[in-house]
């Protein structure tokens, strides 16, 4: 998490981060609701697991974006976004996997292991983009960050992986658990190819110079922000 | 014979709430039901309501009967149609068959197609049987719903994806069909066509598949009682989000295998290029045998989730449990290998 904006907008800041905060419920808020007034559809437990899986994918997409908003166009109130964007695509993502293992298998790892799921990839896929994204929740608190200093940085860009595994997973599920065009894998991975696209020095500099065309005094930026 | 057409039909509000009221009936009659699904009733063949040698009402039933606007109300429930499969599986409601469909003619969004077919014209209607026979034939929905009987089946239809259905179809045996149009000794396989009408399904517009669609069948696979030739479920007329008006249903396979709005039959002498096939042979073999033991490349088939079957999944039965009617159709095959 970057440094407090202290100075104009804390208030505005605040804001923000607590627009965050309820767009990211509202997945959750959703699925409840549906599930509470029976209306989930005709394949309830994929519908839970769809819009889990599919909420963390945005929001760990998302969460990519805050940076070079930040380092690009100078959008310092974005910086403080990454923690709970990265927090809830976490939740989201244990969501999915219990969903997927409680819901579906009912928590029966003898039929689990019977289904042949170890060998399917996109279970793998899945289950190691959680992997790499756990110590990063664990870690993304500042008590955590002061721990690790330097490292935290490199521990945190373990969200690049795991957003291309994100991508590669949900193009890899089965048209079923999908809803809508099937195009639509392409986009999330053009979404995750793009954004770290523009984190290479040189297309983030061009970029900025173009989309920024008063760099006068850019901060050279909180070291405790690169990793993003 | 007055034929309807799918607009006659009750509209889906309406028989939705109907449907609400003969659930509190049947809640009501459930305690007699109970009798019904006990041991006694079960037997290896796949459930037949029709035509049966035994008491109870009539077992054959012409649809258009079914969907006179007084007879629709009850068209559900007028038949005491078992509640089970063979298995003692309960049916899949009239409401998730029509509403949760695989059918990217009109879209790849199961809970999008009922909305999507409604302005689908099944009627007028033609299939054209033909190719390597001695007497091929065009015979419009009067002539299929009359000439070979129509029966009540309740058959599992699973899907490649991983989902099943129990569902009561009404239909005849596609062997009837074959044995009118007498084919030809060099006949192997027969061929499916369904309706090419980017104008009527929108999913045709995607230019990622080679529409139409297309099925096939080995000969002496469409010869087995199973293989069904439907053109209604649950005692009405098939609606267009269920391949109205004609559709295959063959029960041990994978439900794609099913070709809906069928146009077209031929008996040809090779394997036929099949839609799924062509696109993706890796994933989709010509056979398409449920197997609960050869796995799509991308998932598992040794589970399945029933609609309205509960949470958890259950396992894959081999040829969908319907082995001991087919499982002789591939003696000798290794069916990892002709999947």
């Amino acid at each position: 998490m970057g440094e407090r904006p202290v100075r104009p907008a804390a208030r505005r800041a605040a804001a923000v981060r607590w627009g965050v905060h309820a767009l990211s419920a509202l997945p959750v808020i959703w699925l409840a609701y549906y599930a509470v007034i029976g209306d989930l559809g005709f394949n309830p437990v994929e519908t839970v697991i769809r819009t889990t899986g599919k909420s963390a994918l945005v929001l760990l997409v998302l969460s990519l974006v805050c940076t070079p908003l930040y380092r690009i166009l100078g959008a310092r109130w974005a910086i403080p976004l990454r923690r709970p964007l990265g927090l809830w695509a976490f939740a989201y993502g244990v969501a999915h996997l219990f969903s997927f293992v409680g819901l579906d298998y009912g928590f029966d790892l003898g039929f689990i292991l019977d289904d042949g799921l170890p060998k399917k990839p996109y279970i793998l896929v899945g289950l190691l983009t959680l992997t790499l994204l756990t110590p990063l929740a664990v870690t993304s608190t500042r008590g955590w960050q002061r721990r690790l200093g330097r490292r935290w940085t490199g521990l945190h860009r373990l969200v690049y992986p795991a957003a291309v595994l994100a991508a590669i997973h949900f193009f890899w599920v089965g048209a079923s658990t999908r809803k809508g065009s099937p195009y639509e894998p392409y986009a999330w991975a053009a979404a995750v190819a793009l954004l770290l696209l523009v984190r290479t020095p040189r297309v983030r500099s061009a970029l900025a110079r173009v989309l920024r065309p008063a760099p006068a005094a850019r901060p050279a930026g909180p070291a405790t922000t690169t990793g993003g | 014979m007055e034929r309807f057409s799918w607009r006659d039909i009750t509209p889906e509000e309406v028989y939705l709430s109907r449907r609400r009221l003969l659930g509190v009936a049947a809640a009501a009659a459930g305690g007699a039901a109970i009798a019904a699904c006990g041991p006694a009733s079960r037997t290896d063949a796949p459930v037949t309501t029709g035509p049966t040698p035994t008491s109870g009402p009539p077992p054959v039933r012409t649809l258009s009967g079914a969907l006179e606007p007084a007879a629709a109300e009850g068209a559900a429930t007028d038949v005491a149609r078992p509640a089970t499969d063979e298995l003692g599986a309960p049916l899949t409601s009239f409401d998730a068959v029509t509403h949760y469909n695989n059918f990217y003619e009109f879209s790849t969004n199961k809970e999008a197609v009922a909305r999507l077919s409604t302005g689908f014209v099944a009627s007028p209607w033609e299939i054209a049987i033909g190719g390597l026979v001695n007497k091929p034939m065009t015979l419009d929905l009067d002539a299929l719903r009359t000439r070979f009987g129509l029966e009540e089946r309740i058959y599992r239809l699973r899907c490649v994806e991983g989902w099943s259905i129990v569902v009561p179809w009404v239909g005849f045996p596609l062997r009837k069909l074959l044995a009118a149009v007498e084919p030809q000794s060099s006949a192997a396989f027969v061929r499916f066509e369904s309706v090419l009408r980017p104008d009527q399904m929108p999913g045709q517009g995607d230019h990622g598949f080679p529409w139409p669609y297309t099925e096939g069948l080995r000969i002496d696979e469409a010869m087995n009682d199973l293989a069904l030739l439907v053109t209604g479920v649950y005692g009405r007329d098939l609606l267009p989000q269920n391949g109205a008006p004609v559709r295959l249903v063959v029960p041990w396979k994978y439900g794609f295998k099913s070709i809906k709005s069928i146009v077209k039959i031929d008996l040809v002498a090779d394997k036929p290029t099949t839609l799924w096939n062509e696109t993706a042979p890796d994933e989709y073999g010509f056979f398409a045998n449920v197997n609960p033991a050869v796995d799509h490349p991308r998932w598992s088939q040794a589970t399945e989730r029933r609609i309205e079957g509960g949470l958890s999944r259950r396992r894959t039965l081999p040829f969908n449990g319907y082995d001991a009617q087919v499982a002789s159709l591939y003696t000798g095959m290794d069916l990892k290998v002709s999947f």
